[in-house]
């Protein structure tokens, strides 16, 4: 009973999330497109990690995906 | 013969890349731990240095010297008080030294801001789940909308469900902003600087940065104990000891 009260509370909550992760992931692809876009988010993920907001393997994970995102936009 | 080589030499790793502001007259090696394993030293106006290394180049790639910079800049703070500098900033042996002499006042002045002291960011977040639970159970309107909509279709029931949803959102919210500003003041009180930045997803409740006397670091532990305590079961805490980027601002290269 407590599970079937919990999805269902869950739910909507759930389903804005993923609504929002869905658009957010759009807009990733669309803003994504250029070098100049790809170069914008390296800066702003290096200064996260600076900053310390960003852990080191995080880090290391999401500069390895753009270095990939900024050679397929830059042909490579 | 030996002299027009050395200038060549010279004149090809006239960049010097800058790491962080230190308070020192003495001259310093840290070794090579630079990027491209350079060696990292001083350049001093009075007693105030620019830790740098040498390089032929005055752009860098982030992706790739990124990582590097950080553990560097990590190593000095070990042992200075540091200013620290952003990926990038490369520029001349001269320009820095007119650099540190044109804004000696200026740097004078933070550091009597941050020597003793450490920056500490602390990440608070939702133990979600059981915050939604909480929320449940304690607020009358969402307990009763809960009630007409148990047992019925999805589809029948969709409008009804999107509404719980915002109410639950609304309140959580609210309880984000409450706990937010408890944990601010708090901690602020025995901090010397505070600074609350945006936070970095849905599920965080505080994304803030304290600027602590290092003679107040075991109060501040003890503090976030006793608020991890008192919250423990709704929250996630977290710090970290960063550079103190959050209470300083200095650019060598605009």
């Amino acid at each position: 009973m407590a599970l079937i009260v919990d999805d269902l509370l869950r739910l909507p909550v759930d389903l804005g999330m993923k609504v929002l992760q869905a658009i957010a992931d759009d807009a990733d692809a669309m803003t994504l497109k250029t070098e100049r876009a790809v170069r914008e988010q390296v800066l702003k993920t290096q200064m996260q990690f600076e900053r310390g907001d960003l852990p080191e393997e995080e880090y290391r994970a999401t500069m390895s995906q753009l270095r990939k995102r900024l050679d397929e936009v830059k042909g490579v | 013969m030996k002299s027009m080589l050395r200038t060549e030499t010279q004149s090809k790793r006239r960049w010097r890349y800058v790491y962080a502001i230190i308070p020192s007259r003495k001259e310093h090696d840290f070794g090579q731990i630079g990027l491209d394993d350079e060696n990292v030293y001083t350049i001093h106006y009075r007693e105030i240095a620019a830790v740098v290394s040498d390089s032929s180049t005055k752009t860098f790639e982030v992706l790739d010297y990124g990582i590097t910079h950080q553990q560097a800049l990590e190593k000095i703070m070990k042992e200075y008080c540091v200013i620290p500098m952003s990926f990038g900033q490369s520029t001349t042996e001269g320009d820095i030294k007119t650099f540190l002499s044109r804004n000696y006042p200026k740097l004078r002045i933070y550091f009597t801001k941050l020597v003793g002291k450490t920056e500490l960011g602390l990440k608070v977040t939702w133990k979600i789940d059981t915050t939604i639970k909480e929320i449940a159970s304690s607020n009358i309107k969402i307990r009763a909308m809960k009630h007409q909509i148990e047992g019925k279709p999805l589809e029948k029931t969709y409008r009804q469900r999107l509404t719980l949803g915002t109410k639950v959102a609304e309140e959580l919210t609210k309880r984000e902003e409450k706990i937010a500003s408890e944990i601010f003041a708090r901690l602020g009180r025995i901090s010397a600087d505070a600074k609350m930045n945006k936070n970095l997803s849905d599920e965080m409740v505080l994304n803030a940065a304290f600027l602590v006397d290092k003679t107040k670091e075991q109060d501040f532990d003890t503090l976030v104990n006793t608020l991890e305590q008192e919250y423990g079961e709704k929250l996630l805490m977290k710090y970290v000891v960063a550079p103190p980027y959050n209470f300083v601002n200095v650019r060598i290269r605009s």
